[in-house]
């Protein structure tokens, strides 16, 4: 604003007013003496004085516009005067007042708008700062939405809603769906966190699984089974491979036969080990989120749990950035599945996911991929052989590091691709082989580093066993 | 016609006068009968003064404006309403205190200052007849009661310092007289410039005057606001938003007002100095920019302890 000033006339008025002020009588006061008759001193007593309610009338702006300008011609040449009136303007925080108001007309169209919709989410929301928050979380569900609408039209997979899932207390008695519930109960427990997300998202995951299985039902039915394991009993019962398909379909356009051979025990493995997964995901999130850059897991992981998530994996990105450290598991699983869906342009999820940029997105999609228990092996070859391992031991921990899975047997984690045919090789951590095994593979050092106690990866047809 | 609107104009102020008794907090006991002369009296000094063919809505406007609250209590004074004057000193006893405290040099000069103003107000509320007299029959409601006790304390410590002295100095120029007086006494070392020769010293001088004295005359012919803001900026040496306040605009408003005030002073100075003392523009230019660098100096100099009270030439 003062860059616009005259600064010459500027300097000179304020050496003019200095001069002025130090006696210059003859300067400033007597031209002013010509027009008011008042010289600096001469105020009492000319008649033309403001009187004391002028005064205070003026200095609180409570004058109409004709009487202002008669007292301002007053006011610039009566010293006193105009004193008592800033006294009183500053006294009563007018220049307060003023910015307000100055606020207000500079915005009037928009400030309706905000005010009515700020207004309404002040209403759900009390504190202040919320009115800030709110409106990033309505856009949050509102894209949640719009996401979940586009991605069901290409999600093949099987999303049958935890709602169903919850309700149903499965149709399967078996493992899998004991462990279905378990997983559903725990991961409602954790989307419960994200209760204004996961209530809007939870509808149009309903409508969603309902729409998956009608896209199921018209996926291939033979290939692509990667397991799905979070498919819902219902998608279950309707067929393994439909589920299975939807999976794959979102994962790789050609997921490897391998894949597809174990599928239904793929899946009810996947669904195990998500299931147990999900409970000790959380904390283990947050380290293992390096690991998981590293991490190529793909994650053909259970679409079906991931709906309801899905808007509280928005909503959280959106509105603070967390990140995939405080999902619950379901919505792991469902970064994983977005990760395995579109391991290139990835652009689309990140997008949707608001908060990170692009890139980023993609990097937590990818670490989010590994942290939950993925079941979605990256259409490995693996991915047969561990579920079968894995489907044995029903009450079996399982993690995934650096594109291998372990479960963890008797106090130790076994890679899922391990069978007993082969003889490990013993090597103890911070040992000399150690050190020049990991120097070669670093991932191993990060799977030494993950687990604890005793594994036993297979890492490129060799076998350790690390303690 | 007029006759109409004069009753259009009563009718008006009736409604008005109830309306402010209905939002006032207390009624204090009054009706709206005895309201009437007293809003009457605000809307005519206020706005039909200044704005005789104001139309209904704006007088409405301007009736609904006023202070009810205020008005209300101060005629309740008036009329010797004990509780009522209770009230009022008890609200107001702090900010008439406040008032005082920044017109006077001490506490105790400041609890002086209150006690007459209270004095004022509340010796003088009735005449023998029973006619509202004093001070208190001069606040209209339009500005606040706080606002106005502060007024009248300024103007009552106006008063009482022209009383005990004939000069009323603002704080600064008592300062550097005093500084002038004590500290240079002795010392020709003021000049203008640094310019060691006297000749070009008093050229200097000369036009330093010259620009002075365009100055004051281009100031005279600004609008009336505008020269209240220059006044207010540059002599009184607020801040711009300061400035704003008192002239009710916002500081971006003050800040485009007063580049718009320089670039017509500018003007002005410029035509008088050619007109006055025949110069080319380039001369114009060159004064502009030696007095300025001039006073700049000068400026400094005054402000730091040991100067010199440089622009003595200045006074006559």
């Amino acid at each position: 604003m003062k860059s616009e000033f005259d600064k010459e006339i500027d300097g000179l008025l304020r050496g003019h007013a200095e001069a002025a002020r130090r006696g210059g009588a003859s300067t400033s006061a007597a031209a002013g003496a010509a027009r008011s008759g008042n010289g600096r001193d001469g105020a009492a007593d000319s008649p033309a004085h403001l009187d004391a309610d002028e005064l205070s009338a003026y200095a609180e702006n409570a004058l109409p516009a004709p009487a202002r300008l008669r007292y301002a011609a007053h006011l610039a040449d009566c010293d006193n005067c105009r004193r008592i009136v800033t006294r009183i303007a500053l006294a009563s925080g007018v220049a307060g007042e003023l910015d307000k108001r100055e606020a207000a007309a500079a915005n009037p169209a928009g400030q309706s708008v905000k005010a009515s919709r700020l207004a309404w989410l002040a209403g759900l929301f009390s504190p202040r700062a919320l009115r800030y928050v709110a409106p990033v979380v309505v856009a949050a569900l509102v894209g949640v939405v719009g996401f979940v609408a586009l991605r069901q039209s290409s999600n093949q997979m099987s999303l049958a809603p935890r709602n169903e899932r919850n309700e149903t207390a499965n149709v399967n008695t078996t493992d899998v769906a004991s462990r279905q519930t378990e997983t559903t109960t725990a991961t409602m427990g954790d989307a419960n966190q994200n209760a204004n997300a996961n209530a809007p998202a939870s509808v149009p995951a309903g409508t969603l699984a309902e729409r998956a299985q009608d896209e199921k039902s018209k996926a291939v039915s033979a290939p692509g089974e990667m397991a799905k394991a979070e498919a819902p009993s219902p998608a279950k019962d309707a067929g393994g491979g439909s589920a299975s398909n939807v999976t794959s379909e979102t994962t790789t356009p050609a997921p490897p036969p391998a894949s597809k051979a174990g599928s239904p025990d793929e899946r009810k493995a996947q669904d195990d080990n998500f299931a147990v997964q999900t409970a000790p995901a959380p904390p283990v999130q947050s380290a293992d989120k390096e690991r998981v850059a590293e991490t190529e897991e793909t994650v053909s992981v259970s679409a079906a749990n991931a709906p309801p998530n899905r808007a509280a994996v928005q909503n959280r990105k959106r509105s603070g950035g967390e990140d995939v450290q405080s999902l619950p598991a379901q919505n792991r699983a469902y970064e994983q599945q977005q990760t395995a869906r579109n391991e290139e342009p990835r652009d689309e999820d990140t997008a949707r996911v608001g908060q990170q940029a692009g890139s980023r997105g993609r990097s937590n999609q990818q670490k989010a991929a590994p942290e939950l228990s993925t079941r979605a092996p990256r259409r490995s070859d693996t991915a047969t052989t561990g579920n079968k391992s894995a489907n044995a031991a029903p009450e079996t921990e399982t993690r995934s590091i650096a594109g291998r899975r372990f479960s963890k047997r008797n106090g130790v984690w076994v890679d899922t691709a391990y069978d007993s045919s082969q003889s490990p090789a013993d090597i103890a951590r911070g040992s000399e082989r150690f050190r020049s095994l990991v120097a070669d593979e670093p991932k191993i050092a990060r799977i030494a580093r993950e687990l604890e106690g005793t594994i036993i990866v297979v890492w490129k047809n060799r076998v350790y066993r690390i303690k | 016609m007029s006759q109409q609107k004069a009753a259009n104009t009563d009718e008006l102020v009736s409604a008005g006068a109830a309306r402010l008794l209905a939002r006032a907090g207390e009624a204090r006991s009054l009706n709206p009968s005895q309201l009437l002369p007293r809003v009457r009296a605000t809307l005519d000094k206020y706005l039909l003064k200044h704005h005789p063919e104001a139309s209904g809505q704006e007088v409405d406007k301007f009736l609904d404006a006023l202070h009810a609250d205020d008005l209300v209590l101060v005629v309740a004074c008036e009329r010797g309403d004990e509780a009522a004057w209770n009230d009022l000193m008890t609200r107001f006893r702090a900010t008439v205190l406040s008032a005082a405290r920044s017109m006077s040099g001490g506490e105790a000069e400041a609890e002086e200052l209150a006690q007459s103003v209270w004095a004022e107000l509340y010796g003088l509320r009735t005449r023998p007849d029973g006619t509202p007299s004093g001070k208190l029959a001069y606040y209209s409601g339009c500005g606040s009661l706080g606002g106005w006790l502060r007024a009248v304390v300024g103007q009552l410590a106006v008063d009482q310092h022209r009383r005990t002295s004939r000069l009323v100095q603002t704080e600064e120029a008592a300062d550097f007289d005093r500084m002038a007086n004590e500290e240079h006494q002795g010392e020709d070392d003021f000049r203008v410039a640094t310019a060691p020769d006297p000749e070009r010293a008093f050229a200097e001088t000369e036009a330093a005057h010259a620009v002075h004295t365009a100055l004051a005359l281009a100031l005279s012919e600004l609008d009336a606001e505008d020269r209240l803001l220059v006044k207010l900026y540059y002599f009184d040496d607020l801040r711009l938003r300061e400035a704003g306040a008192v002239l009710g605009v916002h500081e971006a408003t003050a800040s485009r007002r007063l580049a718009r005030a320089q670039t017509e002073i500018r003007r002005r100075v410029e035509a008088l100095l050619v007109a006055e003392h025949g110069w080319t523009r380039d001369e114009v230019s060159r004064t502009l920019r030696d007095v300025g660098v001039n006073l700049q100096s000068d400026l400094q100099r005054i402000l730091t302890p040991s100067a010199g009270t440089v622009v003595e030439e200045q006074r006559e």
